[in-house]
């Protein structure tokens, strides 16, 4: 790839969580920079300008997010670092947080700067207790080098970071559900609008930004929007992690420009495993549309060619699947999980993810029925932006796209009352 | 003020307010469970979706609990895309719903049920497993269907907004959503029973309720709540002559939507086997004689005897006039109670006054309760009776506050020899001083609804009242509110509502030709005591008016 | 016994208190000082959180039940965490719970009658790429096999 590695750079670089490391890669010089040559508002236009995209799944510009928080506003603002990854087939924020803890904690200084945000949680799904040690440790390292803090590395501005804990559950990862989970609840998503920019944690003004998207900014901060504009595409600069993962030989996290065919990323990877011929490929995490063999190997790996594709970049975790899945059970375990993350608040979310799974289990055991196609579309059509957040969305994407896109596979299991494929024993 | 549009049609709508409130208030119904005007929104039940454009909007399906109003916002409750949203929902709803009406408590006002019969399919597609949760107590009063509950959340926001207390929650997550206590800490605010209310469905029923009647059968009044001087408004259900339950009935400016327990559950006395349906009388000829004789035989140690009701209204004026006469006026006083109607308040001391020209006229009240305050603000006072304030204006400032020690003075010091009591004040543990001198009176007729009501056995005649169901008639509450109750079901036997009874001594005694309804008496009631100037049943409506309004403006605005 | 914190943990509930500006805020961090005061979220310590934050107890059950990652009483001492999510299920996650219920002779969501293991099937677990793999406690072990797996249990203290 033409990408020098940024990211992942210090990927296979023991030591490198160390503040030492860090510093002696010139690390948090991009923090100073910000703050002595960039007035907030100034650098919300630099992060603008270089057209970063959100790394969390929803892909929405960074800077523009920024923009939306009020700047004369007497209630405290906020930020949240979404550190919960969770969407199935992602898992790269934890290798950002456990090999440079401090490119995040930099990240976050400049963007409580732009912002003028005293207060940044970051949140860490539960099960990542040695991310949360890793990130603690470089949290405290910080402190006490007084970039946090009173005054925070000099900036006049005060600002304390504080990472806080997950339990478990997947809808901690949608941005309103994290809030309300960080207040001490059920981690229910809330209501929208207002968004949080305006009311947000405790009902204030709020950034929430992914680990990747806050990752990037020291780049841009240090090279400038024009430099980040030279990667990737017009209408999805930068580089960006795809967990390529499944069916692959070399199941890893790569980083690449943005549109990189998806063929070089599969090749990238070691290509499929086995040799086996592709089948289908989830793209952008569990919650976006599966694409054929035939699709995936024509699409740019960018937010638009993906849209273009009806599916989505989401959060850059690719799943690859070989001619050995069947895409039922594949389908199956992919509504298990829905149904079991669903948080329960609203009705079609609540029910319609356990009615789903409930008739792709008949399907995968052989008790299927034909009007269950039909009954499966229609709920999803009555699931399908009808609810507070797009989990259901979410699991609808799939079960849409994978009944549609593998019709006879399903049919061949009402009909046939088992599998097409000879599954791997 | 922002006009917005609504199937087509203009309106004028306050900013702000949302959608579905707004509907509701024209009278456009959209169909809804989660929503509850005294609850935060919560917006989890997706069933009141209507299809929205205006500025700033994305078009499209929106919950109308969720939406506030905004100029040139418009709504359509009724499109197909709208409708079919619904039947989406409400089939959501079922899949996990048990086929539970025909023995469920909520048939009948289920909202389930009638939403599914408007917008249902007759046949269900789910043909897979549904999912059981737990049938227990949640409270003292209180017991879950988990499987009939579509987690709403309006009990727990209940417990939490309003009550204050926060004993329910959801817990488990997705579709094992459940209601539930925390193990050892049962929902026990006093404020629990509305939870069975506010239920949009029959997971959360009253223990006290269930399976009392069908709720179909039953038969409803408008009433006001008697057991303290908050005086809630509320609706009386009976099925077969008895009350089965009280329900809140919505008033703002008393009790908003709610009803506390202890007043919700005070309704047994009126159909417990000690009523009070027949008049007895017990050595009354003796005690008229006696009186002369100044020798008293006390009505503990005499005989019962049954007799008529005329016998016994008869003997009761005859009587207190032949003490009039022996003694003078002054030989006879009156008790009243703060449980009595102000037309009885106003009819018996109109009686006292006109009929005997009596000068002690006393209160008598229920002792007072703890009093409760909730995070809402609803308040149960200490006050456990329902017409404090209208005894006060009835028989006088002076009398409700000493009459009755000048009354237990007067007796003691023998100047006092005969007493009509009216009492009907369930659960009343009076002064043991005052049952005492009772006792050692020469003749004490008492009006009041219990066998064994503390009157009653220091009383000489028996005359059987009216429980405030089984009557019309109107209480103050506290603040001055005059609030009407009526008649649910008929008193016992040949019991009758005091205002009837003391209108028959008045008749007996001269001093009027017929017995009016409560409606008329209020009306010479309105005529005769200033504060009550000026109001009349047709505008106490049924929200009641406060005393003054008439006059001042500034009263009538409460 | 009614539970409480030792000085320690004291203090540092005091500090997570300062770090929020409700004290609500701070009870899932609570939680875990709980958990790892007292080896697991029971009622007892359900009920001392919510004494300690100010909250119903019913609140700290229902968040509590919402999460999946609290140890409670009736685990084992080891939770044996399988993640069998897509990915993983697509490199054989399968076969590692099909193994470990033989092993341990229980189904998954039970508990060895020793309260040595329990087994658990989760969600992923954000280490798709060296799928299958399985979270013991807090530990995260990777590319498993059978005897992979035979290894890491007979390992264990
Ligand atoms: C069901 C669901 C789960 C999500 N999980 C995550 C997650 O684990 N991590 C994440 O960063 N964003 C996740 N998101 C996206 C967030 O809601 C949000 O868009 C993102 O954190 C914003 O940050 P960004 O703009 O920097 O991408 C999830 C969204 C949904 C609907
Ligand atoms: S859509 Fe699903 S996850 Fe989102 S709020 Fe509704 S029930 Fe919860
Ligand atoms: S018990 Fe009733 S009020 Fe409570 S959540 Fe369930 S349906 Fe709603
Ligand atoms: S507050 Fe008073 S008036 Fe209201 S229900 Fe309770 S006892 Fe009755
Ligand atoms: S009433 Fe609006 S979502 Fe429930
Ligand atoms: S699916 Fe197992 S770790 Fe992601």
């Amino acid at each position: 790839m033409a990408l020098e590695p940024l990211l992942l750079k210090h990927r296979n670089t023991p030591g490198s969580a160390a503040l030492e490391f860090y510093l002696a890669q010139g690390g948090y010089e991009a923090a100073k920079k910000a703050i002595r040559d960039f007035a907030p508002d100034k650098l919300i236009e630099e992060v603008k300008a270089s057209g970063l995209r959100g790394r969390g799944g929803a892909g929405f510009p960074c800077g523009m997010k920024w923009s939306f928080v009020p700047k004369s506003n007497d209630k405290p603002k906020y930020l949240a670092v979404n550190a919960d990854e969770s969407e199935p087939g992602t898992f790269k924020d934890r290798i950002l947080i456990e090999q440079l803890p401090h490119l995040l904690l930099e990240g976050i200084l400049i963007c409580c700067w732009a912002v003028q945000i005293k207060t940044a949680y970051i949140y860490i799904r539960g099960e990542f207790t040695e991310g949360a040690k890793i990130l603690q440790k470089a949290i405290d390292e910080a402190y006490a080098k007084g970039y946090f803090g009173k005054n925070a590395l000099g900036s006049g501005l005060d600002v304390d970071v504080t990472l806080h804990r997950g339990a478990g559950a997947y809808i901690c990862g949608e941005e309103t559900g994290l809030l309300t989970s960080l207040e001490g609840n059920r981690g229910y998503p809330k209501l929208k609008p207002p968004f949080p920019a305006t009311h947000g944690l405790f009902r204030c003004p709020t950034v929430v930004n992914n680990v990747e998207t806050l990752s990037n900014l020291p780049f841009i901060v240090n090279r400038g929007a024009a430099w980040f504009k030279t990667i990737g595409t017009e209408k999805s600069p930068g580089g960006k992690l795809f967990c390529v993962c499944g069916h692959v030989k070399k199941p890893d996290t790569y980083e690449v420009p943005l549109g990189t065919p998806f063929k070089e990323l599969l090749a990238l990877a070691g290509g499929v495993l086995d040799d086996r011929p592709l089948k289908a490929v989830v793209p952008g995490g569990s919650s976006a549309p599966v694409l054929t063999a035939d699709e995936a190997m024509k699409v740019n790996m960018d937010f638009d060619s993906l849209a273009a594709a009806k599916t989505m970049l989401g959060s850059g975790g690719v799943i690859v699947m070989h001619d050995g899945t069947c895409m039922v059970d594949a389908l199956y375990n992919l509504l298990r999980f829905y149904h079991h993350e669903s948080c329960g608040q609203c009705t079609p979310c609540r029910e319609g993810t356990g009615w789903i799974e409930k008739i792709l289990h008949r399907l995968e055991h052989g008790q299927g029925r034909t009007e269950d196609f039909s009954l499966l579309m229609d709920i999803c059509d009555n699931m399908q932006g009808k609810t507070i957040c797009v989990l259901a969305d979410a699991a609808v994407l799939p079960t849409r796209s994978f009944v549609t896109k593998f019709r006879a596979e399903f049919e061949y299991h009402v009909k046939q009352r088992k599998c097409l494929v000879a599954r791997d024993a | 003020m922002p006009t917005i549009k609504v199937n087509g049609k203009e309106y004028d709508a306050p900013a702000g307010k949302n959608v579905l409130q707004f509907c509701l208030d024209q009278g456009l119904y959209v169909p809804h469970y989660c929503y509850h005007p005294a609850l935060t929104i919560a917006g989890n039940c997706r069933m009141c979706i209507v299809k929205g454009s205006g500025p700033g909007l994305r078009p499209g399906l929106m919950t109308s609990c969720t939406l506030p109003v905004q100029d040139k916002l418009e709504v359509e409750t009724e499109a197909p895309d709208v409708q079919k949203a619904r039947e989406g929902v409400l089939e959501f709803l079922l899949i996990n719903h048990p086929l539970d009406c025909p023995v469920c408590d909520q048939a009948g006002e289920c909202y389930l049920q009638d939403y599914s019969f408007k917008y249902g399919r007759d046949r269900s597609r789910f043909v897979e497993k549904k999912v059981t949760k737990h049938t227990k107590d949640v409270g003292r009063n209180i017991r879950i269907w988990g499987n009939r509950c579509i987690v709403c959340t309006r009990c727990v926001r209940f417990c939490e907004e309003v009550a204050g207390t926060g004993e329910l929650n959801v817990v488990e997550r997705g579709d094992h959503s459940i209601i539930d206590n925390f193990p050892g800490l049962p929902m026990d605010n006093l404020l629990s029973g509305n939870t069975a209310d506010i239920c949009p469905v029959g997971a959360l029923l009253d223990k006290d309720f269930l399976y009392q009647a069908r709720v179909w059968y039953m038969e409803t009044a408008d009433s006001v709540c008697p057991t303290c001087s908050v005086g809630c408004n509320l609706k009386v259900d009976t099925y077969q002559g008895q009350v089965k339950r009280l329900r809140p009935r919505e008033n703002q400016a008393v009790n908003q939507w709610w009803l506390c327990d202890i007043g919700r559950y005070n309704h047994k006395f009126t159909s417990a086997p000690n009523r009070l349906g027949l008049a007895k009388t017990r050595g009354v000829a003796t005690a008229a004689t006696a009186a002369i004789a100044a020798t008293a035989v006390s009505a503990p140690a005499l005989e019962w005897e049954r007799c008529s009701l005329d016998g016994a209204l008869a003997r009761t004026w005859e009587t207190l006039d032949k003490f009039v006469r022996a003694e003078g006026a002054g030989a006879v006083a009156g008790l009243a109670s703060a449980w009595l109607s102000n037309e009885e308040l106003f009819l018996f001391r109109k009686f006292m006054k006109l009929g005997i020209g009596a000068l002690d006229l006393g209160l008598v009240a229920h002792q007072d309760g703890e009093a409760h305050a909730f995070k809402s603000g609803f308040k149960i006072h200490a006050d456990r009776n329902p017409n404090r304030r209208g005894a006060q204006e009835l028989l006088g400032a002076d009398a409700a506050k000493d009459g009755l020690k000048r009354v237990l003075d007067g007796i003691r010091a023998g100047r006092i020899k005969a007493v009509l009591a009216a009492g009907g004040i369930p659960g009343w543990e009076p002064d043991p001083a005052l049952l005492a001198a009772l006792r050692k009176l020469a003749f004490v007729a008492v009006l009041d609804v219990a066998e064994d009501a503390p009157l009653v056995s220091v009383a000489h005649v028996v005359l059987p009242g009216a429980t405030w169901v089984e009557k019309d008639g109107t209480f103050t509450n506290a603040q001055g509110r005059v609030q009407r109750c009526q008649r649910a079901l008929p008193p016992p036997g040949v019991a009758a509502p005091e205002s009837d009874l003391l209108q028959q001594l008045l008749v007996l005694a001269g001093k009027r030709e017929k017995v009016l309804s409560a409606q008329g008496v209020f009306a010479e009631l309105a005529a005769e005591v200033p504060a009550f100037a000026g109001l009349s049943y047709r505008d106490l409506g049924g929200q009641g008016k406060c005393l003054g309004a008439a006059a001042d403006p500034a009263v009538a605005a409460r | 016994m009614p539970v409480q914190f030792s000085e320690k943990s004291r203090a540092r509930f005091e500090w997570l208190l300062t770090r929020y500006p409700t004290r609500q805020a701070a009870l899932l961090p609570t939680l875990r000082l709980a958990e790892e005061e007292f080896g697991s979220i029971g009622l007892e310590e359900m009920k001392y959180v919510a004494g300690l934050i100010g909250v119903s107890p019913a609140h700290v059950l229902g968040v509590v039940s919402f999460y999946t990652h609290y140890r409670r009483p009736e685990h084992g001492k080891y939770i044996l965490q399988v993640c069998s999510t897509l990915p993983c299920a697509l490199r054989g996650c399968e076969r590692i719970t099909d193994h470990l219920k033989k092993k341990l002779g229980i189904k998954v969501g039970e508990t060895t009658k020793d309260k040595r293991f329990t087994l658990k099937k989760v969600e992923c677990l954000a280490a798709c790429d060296r799928a299958p793999m399985m979270q013991v406690n807090d530990q995260d072990h990777y590319d498993l096999t059978p005897e992979k797996v035979d290894r890491i249990l007979d390992g264990l203290p």
